[in-house]
């Protein structure tokens, strides 16, 4: 990868580097997601707000599960073969801080104006 | 069943804190008066127990690998 | 001792923060294609550039990791399934 954005061969492994990020980042909020179930489970008293996070963490843990098995049977996650585990964690930060550095928004993306706003915030120009 | 390096040591951290929970409870139970806390509280040592055997079970699996 | 290699459950911990930081860059630099206000826009920016900083920083470190294994250029292996797009 290089740091022009309109580079072809930056598309290379662009679905690969997209799609394990995002599985990632529902993994990492899966596992957050239960964790705060579990936190607030364990603060509250009252019996239907315990079984609806009761609930809830069950479905959150069976999700994790699911994210976790998908990952990998498609090789993006390697819980068992560590140093393969270590090249993806390289290689995504690698490219991810190559992307950071790219200048992918050079004009400001305030577009407030392409926006319909209500006729009674004009109604003073009338 | 071979386990994740993670798994193990997440493991052993939840072995090495039910250890002082075990401890603890059994020290408590004695200060204790209330009959039914004493009752949980003897719950809480009999499952905490059985959980470590598990864990320990889990560990000596681990080490064999 | 800068040489020395890291223990497993810390070499563990780098793993999880080193991915942490990643998807922070990532989505930082996405979200400002998006935001509408400037100044989050900046605070964004700045954010990326500090991520970036510490992610190398974290990179430098997890080089010590027990299961440290050489880095190919790209992903060994395709593993998304292409087969259902049609090249014309």
């Amino acid at each position: 990868m290089n740091n022009d954005y309109l580079d072809p061969i930056n598309s290379i492994h662009v679905p690969e580097l997209a799609d394990t990020t995002f599985a990632m980042d529902l993994l990492l909020r899966a596992k957050e997601g239960v964790r705060n179930v579990a936190v607030a489970l364990t603060e509250s008293a009252s019996p239907d707000v315990r079984a609806l996070l009761r609930d809830q963490l069950m479905q959150g843990i069976a999700m994790h599960q699911e994210i976790t098995d998908l990952m990998i049977n498609k090789k993006w996650f390697h819980p068992y073969e560590l140093s393969e585990q270590y090249k993806l964690d390289q290689l995504s930060a690698n490219n991810t801080v190559m992307i950071g550095k790219m200048n992918l928004f050079p004009v400001e993306t305030n577009r407030k104006g392409l926006f319909a706003q209500t006729p009674d915030e004009h109604s003073d120009k009338q | 069943m071979n386990y994740a390096l993670h798994e193990v040591l997440e493991v052993h951290e939840m072995a090495v804190f039910k250890t002082t929970c075990l401890t603890k409870s059994k020290t408590m139970k004695a200060l204790v008066t209330d009959e039914t806390l004493k009752g949980i509280m003897q719950q809480d040592i009999d499952v905490s127990s059985k959980q470590l055997q598990e864990y320990a079970s889990i560990l000596s699996n681990a080490e064999q690998q | 001792m800068d040489n020395q290699k890291l223990a497993a459950h810390e070499s563990l911990d780098l793993h999880e923060v080193i991915n942490f930081k990643t998807l922070c860059v990532g989505k930082s630099k996405l979200m400002q294609g998006l935001v509408f206000d400037d100044d989050l826009r900046n605070l964004m920016k700045k954010d990326v550039e500090q991520s970036i900083q510490a992610l190398g920083q974290l990179q430098e470190v997890y080089k010590r990791a027990p299961f440290e294994a050489p880095v190919p250029e790209n992903r060994p292996t395709p593993t998304v399934n292409l087969k259902g797009v049609h090249m014309h």
